[in-house]
């Protein structure tokens, strides 16, 4: 929609609800009569809470009092020879009872009424005010919603902490920022500004994460203090962490090429051995929640045959037959523990997911031109296809249900929620063909779409990145 | 799965993500294709890591990797049986033992460490120049003589053709040769097959680039210079070297995307600092 005509949709749609606002709080709303100026007081979702603020209509236009403004917004309001001064987040608004116009960040901009002082408050234009301190105006259930909350940008590799509250990562250059945003007000806090860590891998108790820094050494972060602490200066390579479902050890792939097992307590230091059957190239590591039965990939490599005698005559040959990524389960709760082999399929398996190592489920990425699909496979090596709407681009597992984000054309994508024992299959959302990934913590849900994460705030999709 | 710089649509908010069929921003198309990797071992777990990465942001590129030192990685290009030759040098130039590889293009992916290693059980810390050029050509043959236990020393090489080799004699050695057979002297095809020979050797000495040092050897300075990312940093550290994924001209599709994906800073800051690489801007100031 071309930007002047939401524009000219949003102050219609704005002024009907001032109206509509007034109208209705008429009955209920207390009015004072001074100087022949009805005030009334109406409520507004001030950075979606609601806030009761002071009203005067002037010549059909209704205006607000800038102090009750400034006051839910917390912005700064000082009066000095008789000007009112409104500071938040680096704006400032300077206005004069009587003026026709205001100055914004030290800029002129015009009123349509002018600034009126009812019993020694001033009352403006609601919209000159907002959007002189950075705000923005929209309707809400028949209110004015004025938000303040400035949305981040760049943000990335958005996950859930816990409901309602997701991390993302903002890159800049040769650092990152870890933020921490509140999916219903796209409010965001800063958690960690780095160079050096790794991923942050949220524990399922939503109250830290996890990392490495480059040498190697286990950070954990409390989400709630931002304060980290070492849990282990180990040096060994760690491709992955996985936190235990309870939410008290770690246990990651070792080495630089993934081949060993191993189990950290961050209560103490200890890292254990969990597998080293020599396997190298394990991936997508899920463990079991008893921390017996560990789920994952191993890739395997093509067979070269060369001779470098001389160079010039190229005598290299690659074999890649039976390589690829395949899914093993290894059970390490009996006395002498032999990873199987679930699958022997030449598909790519990504995504690879399982709760319990009873069951594992993954993209199948079929060589050629096919559809991705969602293929389960059990610990008996029983492989069964699970959902194929689409052309899958994505699973999660969480609260016991499969959530699948699939492409269903060209210009549309959606989210199904499966229940992975029956396979039954439930559409939870049709979404745009440009979503290109998604997050859910249990059948909360939230996508990217075009460099942004939107949530699911009531009915709506509502960006809470930018 | 992420698709990978996918265009960025203007249409309205809540619209584009609710209204499906009335949306007129169509998707874009995913990117298809395959990429065969071959060449250094000393780059395979970046590679394979970065794969991993590349394939849920592009399920439907097909990645086949392999390894058998540097330069099967341009031989394989040259011969047309991989798209990426994975290789510790610029193979588009002449370097001590190895023509150029005309036609092929050099993209840098990573800076690596390499490191002089020891059996677990040497009790040698620090050697130098000499005495690493007096070791790795059979000059000087016993631990005793550089300050160790009075035993033969086993010296570990890599094969003809390996890029560590070629950064470790150029670097480490300063261009003096190898020796090449004798009782206390063994070829290793692979940095996994170094790694194994010093490991369980006693009395080896071998090299083998950074992210392979385990706990079950030891790292030796160099002229008393720990050989980390610190001192690479510093430029106290000399032995290290950029490495390549060569291409047949300038790469495009897949391939180009896989390469820009590794030399992207969200992989360069991120997992390949976790493998131990050393990120090319690093070494760029």
């Amino acid at each position: 929609m071309p930007m002047s005509m939401k524009k000219a949709i949003g102050v219609t749609l704005l002024a009907a609800a001032v109206s509509t606002s007034l109208v209705s709080a008429a009955s209920a709303a207390t009015t004072t009569k001074a100087a022949a100026v009805q005030v009334q007081q109406s409520t507004f979702a001030i950075n979606y809470q609601a806030s009761t603020i002071r009203t005067v209509k002037q010549s059909g236009e209704t205006l607000v009092a800038v102090r009750d403004i400034a006051a839910a917004l917390n912005a700064k309001l000082s009066v000095h020879n008789g000007i009112t001064t409104v500071a938040l987040d680096g704006h400032t608004v300077d206005l004069k009872a009587g003026d026709k116009k205001i100055t914004v960040d030290g800029n002129a901009v015009n009123l349509s009424q002018p600034v009126k002082s009812v019993n020694g408050t001033a009352f403006i234009a609601v919209r000159p005010l907002v959007q002189g301190l950075g705000g923005t105006l929209a309707t809400s259930g028949g209110q004015i919603a004025i938000n303040t909350i400035k949305l981040l940008a760049g943000a990335e590799n958005p996950r859930f902490v816990r409901a309602g509250q997701i991390l993302v990562s903002v890159p800049a250059g040769e650092s990152r920022t870890e933020y921490l945003i509140d999916a219903k007000t796209g409010k965001s806090s800063e958690l960690l500004k780095t160079t050096d860590a790794s991923d942050l891998i949220v524990a399922p108790n939503g109250a830290k994460a996890a990392y490495t820094d480059s040498t190697g050494a286990v950070y954990v972060i409390d989400l709630a203090t931002k304060q980290s602490a070492q849990v282990s200066a180990d040096t060994s390579i760690k491709a992955e962490l996985v936190w235990a479902a309870d939410s008290s050890l770690l246990y990651f792939l070792q080495g630089d090429k993934g081949t060993v097992i191993a189990q950290l307590d961050p209560a103490n230091g200890t890292i254990k051995t969990i597998l080293d059957d020599k396997v190298d190239y394990k991936s997508s590591l899920n463990v079991s929640p008893d921390g017996k039965k560990f789920t994952y990939v191993v890739t395997a490599l093509g067979k070269v045959t060369s001779d470098a005698t001389n160079v010039d005559e190229d005598k290299v040959s690659i074999d890649f037959a039976g390589t690829g990524g395949q899914v093993y389960l290894v059970d390490v709760s009996v006395e002498k523990p032999a990873a199987v082999k679930l699958t022997t399929t030449s598909d790519d398996k990504l995504f690879l997911q399982s709760a319990d190592g009873s069951a594992a489920y993954y993209v199948s990425v079929p060589e050629g031109d096919g559809n991705a699909s969602v293929v389960a496979v059990d610990k008996d090596a029983k492989a069964s296809a699970l959902f194929g709407e689409g052309d899958v681009l994505e699973i999660a597992l969480s609260g016991g249900k499969l959530y699948v984000l699939t492409q269903v054309s060209d210009s549309a994508t959606a989210v199904y929620e499966v229940d992975p024992a029956s396979g039954a299959k439930t559409k939870l959302y049709d979404l745009s063909g440009d979503v290109s990934g998604f997050i859910a913590n249990g059948s909360e849900i939230a996508v990217e779409n075009g460099g942004q994460v939107y949530a699911r705030i009531g009915d709506q999709w509502k960006p809470i990145t930018k | 799965m992420k698709k990978w710089f996918k265009s960025l649509t203007t249409i309205a908010l809540a619209v584009s993500l609710t209204a499906v069929g009335a949306s007129a921003a169509g998707a874009a198309s995913s990117l298809k294709g395959s990429v065969v990797i071959n060449g250094s071992s000393a780059l395979l777990p970046l590679t394979l890591q970065a794969k991993n990465e590349f394939q849920k942001l592009n399920p439907k590129v097909k990645i086949s990797a392999s390894a058998a030192g540097s330069i099967t990685g341009p031989q394989s290009v040259r011969k047309g049986i991989a798209d990426i030759g994975a290789v510790d040098w610029d193979a588009s130039l002449d370097v001590p033992g190895f023509k150029k590889f005309d036609g092929q293009v050099a993209n840098p992916v990573a800076v690596t460490v390499f490191a002089a290693i020891v059996h677990k059980d040497v009790k040698v810390d620090s050697l130098t120049t000499k005495q690493l050029q007096d070791i790795f050509s059979g000059k000087i043959t016993n631990w005793k003589d550089v300050g160790g236990d009075d035993a033969n020393i086993v010296v570990v090489n890599r094969k003809f053709g390996s890029g560590t080799r070629v950064n470790f004699q150029m670097k480490a050695l300063e261009g003096k040769e190898f020796m090449s057979k004798g009782d206390n002297y063994k070829e290793t095809g692979s940095s996994g097959e170094m790694k194994t020979a010093v490991e369980s050797t006693p009395n080896a000495i071998g090299y083998i680039d950074l992210p392979y040092v385990t706990s079950k050897m030891k790292a030796v300075k160099i002229n008393n210079v720990a050989p980390n990312e610190a001192n690479v940093l510093n430029g106290t550290y000399k032995v290290w070297g950029i490495g390549y994924f060569m291409t047949k001209g300038q790469p495009s599709g897949a391939t180009k995307a896989f390469i820009e994906y590794i030399q992207s800073e969200k992989f360069q800051q991120g997992s390949l600092k976790k493998l131990k690489f050393i990120p090319l801007s690093a070494v760029k100031k």
